[in-house]
């Protein structure tokens, strides 16, 4: 995994060290700023991987700030932070020129991964045919799956998140990001839909004797990695 | 205090104007009637004049001019009790016989006031004529002029007028006691309106306009002023059940999660026993977050700005997606979850995508958590008119009749199923997105079972 660089705008003293805190034992390199004029300045002179800019800041507020350092050319991905039940806040914020948004409250496990899925959206394994975790092989475009040589067959939906699991490879996917991925569903869910095709792909892919590739991160999500 | 004022203005004008507009007319017909009438006596005098000349020109013809001169002195003679005027002149303009001196000589008609008259000897009583309309005439010795008082028309005119005044009059007082009467009504019916409005101000909801058996301005302006209040107590009402709710349906995760936090403070506890708390804390602070996140996001809804982003939307498509995320979990509790989606008609609606797919996964979601293993649920699209509509099925317990309007309410839930997780938002969410979409939404027995049909048209 790549060390980033990640600035922080956002003026709750506590959120702000709290968020700060989790990306650095991330392994990132944080800036934090609790002023909009002074984001911008920073956002705008530095180049940073991922911005995290909360929605509502003094000084100036957080999508214009997006929209500032757009116009100026600015290509760091934005992770916007909104406030609750504001889905018009949301859009204008994509619309804005945000990649991506979390509602406040929110798990800080769940802001991590999302920022590492936009800090890595650049290196993604986007045109790599064919995607490998140890023994496992997944064939993009023939829509196959093969471990240890052995060919499995899965459901529409569990390729699909095997195949965000593995584009991924190394990274937390959470359950938001799967809904996102695979069904475009953009809100919470009563059931557990995730966690129940998760187990199910989990029973098709890791079969008893075979080496473990997908991992529960408690709390977070899930992750397919090369065996240790 | 002006308000009041004001309404007393406009009673006072109506009546004014009311009053006003019935003087006019009637001072109109009353005039026309005048003039009429005048005209006609007059013409009448005029035919009276005429007979007499004819009959003295006939003396004339026969008799000859003596005889004439007789005639006219003996008529003249008994004249002023009739107020007839004669006068007979020779060729020269000379007297002749008559009552009255020689004056000059005219064509037709003439209206000769009294005073200009130039009368022989004393006339005592005058009746109420003020002047003479007569005529000259030729005979064969010389000219003739007859005339009549004007009394007879001046006594009609001035009864007339007697009696059309009265009748001005009359109805004056009538238009003015009429105006009055309706003004007052209509200012009585503000203030009642007045009235209940300040009530509601006041905060008696319930406080409504009267209304008034007339079908009229004031009462339609009183049915919508109504109409608006019961809106008002509604959505109040509405308001106050769910701050009520939320007090209730937080206040419990909140002091449970306070109590456990409490225990593991005060015991001894293991890392394990931490552990366990913190991550309960975490669920009901998710909970609550859920709660929060729902009620704002059916407030956005409610508020209809997202209809400005709405596009085309396959329901096909969006249902088999749907229902493509649910089915694991419905067959990991042993229902079978079967989809029927008639695709020879296109399904198209137009719509908010995210929206749409939480209003179906919500009721699938509903059915698999509420129905007892081994459960049908069915999910069916098909046409209906010139609408789609899509019927989700189960064979699960139900919701009573009784409760089916009461379970889109916010926060609301079946008694049984306080227990179980949720926020109680699903239905009222599924409620609002539907009425966003101008789409019906009804629930019905399956027997047993429930049925959620959502029209759209």
């Amino acid at each position: 995994m790549t060390a980033m660089r990640i600035l922080v705008v956002e003026d709750d003293a506590q959120t702000a060290a709290l968020v700060g805190q989790a990306l650095r034992d991330d392994g990132h390199t944080v800036d934090v700023v609790a002023e909009g004029r002074e984001g911008l300045k920073r956002g705008a002179i530095n180049a940073y991987d991922v911005l995290v800019v909360d929605r509502m800041l003094p000084g100036l507020d957080g999508l214009s700030i997006v929209q500032s350092l757009r116009t100026a050319g600015v290509k760091s991905a934005i992770m916007l932070l909104t406030s609750m039940g504001a889905i018009e806040d949301r859009i204008e914020g994509l619309e804005g020129g945000g990649d991506d948004y979390l509602v406040k409250p929110f798990a800080l496990g769940e802001l991590v991964a999302r920022v590492n899925a936009l800090g890595r959206r650049s290196t993604l394994l986007n045109d790599e045919v064919v995607l490998w975790v140890a023994d496992l092989e997944l064939h993009r475009i023939r829509r196959e799956v093969k471990r240890n040589g052995q060919p499995i067959t899965l459901q529409p939906r569990e390729f699909k998140m095997l195949e965000t699991l593995m584009q991924s490879k190394g990274q937390v996917i959470t359950k938001t990001m799967f809904l996102r991925d695979v069904w475009d569903f953009e809100f919470d869910l009563k059931t557990s839909i995730v966690s129940t095709n998760i187990s199910r792909l989990r029973d098709k892919i890791d079969r008893p004797g075979d080496t473990p590739l997908i991992h529960t991160v408690r709390g977070v999500g899930y992750r397919i990695d090369e065996p240790h | 205090m002006n308000r009041t004022k004001l309404t007393g203005r406009t009673a006072f004008r109506l009546a004014a104007i009311f009053a006003a507009i019935i003087t006019l007319t009637n001072i109109l017909i009353f005039s026309i009637l005048y003039f009429v009438i005048s005209q006609q006596l007059s013409t009448h005098l005029k035919a009276h004049v005429d007979e007499v000349r004819k009959t003295l020109v006939d003396v004339d013809e026969t008799g000859g001019f003596d005889a004439l001169a007789n005639m006219v002195g003996r008529h003249a003679l008994v004249a002023e009790s009739d107020e007839d005027i004669f006068l007979l002149t020779d060729k020269n303009h000379a007297y002749v016989s008559g009552n009255i001196k020689p004056m000059p000589k005219f064509d037709g008609w003439r209206t000769i006031p009294w005073r200009e008259l130039p009368l022989i000897g004393e006339w005592k009583a005058r009746r109420s004529s003020t002047a003479v309309i007569g005529a000259w005439s030729n005979v064969k010795g010389g000219y003739l002029f007859v005339g009549d008082g004007n009394g007879d028309i001046r006594d009609a005119q001035r009864l007339l007028l007697k009696g059309l005044s009265w009748g001005i009059a009359i109805s004056l007082l009538s238009a003015i006691i009429g105006g009055s009467i309706l003004g007052l009504n209509a200012q009585k019916r503000m203030r009642a309106i007045e009235h209940a409005l300040n009530a509601v101000s006041s905060g008696q909801l319930q406080e409504r306009v009267p209304r008034s058996s007339a079908s009229d301005d004031i009462d339609h302006v009183a049915s919508l002023i109504n109409g608006t209040l019961d809106r008002l107590q509604k959505l109040i009402s509405n308001l106050k059940q769910v701050s009520s709710d939320i007090a209730h349906d937080l206040r419990t995760p909140i002091s449970r999660m306070r109590q456990k936090l409490e225990v593991v403070q005060q015991a001894t506890s293991d890392l394990q026993t931490y552990r366990a708390t913190v991550d309960d804390a975490l669920l009901e602070i998710d909970g609550i977050a859920e709660t929060f996140e729902a009620l704002l996001r059916i407030t956005e809804i409610e508020a209809g700005a997202r209809r400005t982003r709405f596009a085309n939307v396959d329901l096909a498509s969006l249902l088999s997606n749907v229902t493509d995320a649910v089915t694991a979990v419905a067959e990991d509790r042993g229902h079978s979850l079967s989809a029927s989606i008639d695709s020879s008609q296109p399904n198209v609606v137009f719509g908010d995508r995210q929206l749409l797919s939480q209003l179906f996964i919500n009721v699938l979601e509903n059915s698999v958590e509420h129905c007892q293993s081994g459960a049908r649920i069915k999910v069916e699209l098909s046409r209906n008119g010139d609408g789609s509509e899509v019927r989700i099925s189960d064979n699960g317990p139900g919701i009573p009749i009784e409760e089916h309007e009461k379970v889109f309410r916010r926060l609301y839930r079946l008694e049984k199923s306080r227990t179980t997780r949720g926020s109680g938002l699903g239905l009222s969410l599924v409620a609002a997105i539907a009425d966003l979409h101008g789409a019906k939404l009804s629930l019905e027995d399956n027997h047993p079972g429930l049925v959620t049909r959502i029209s759209f048209s």
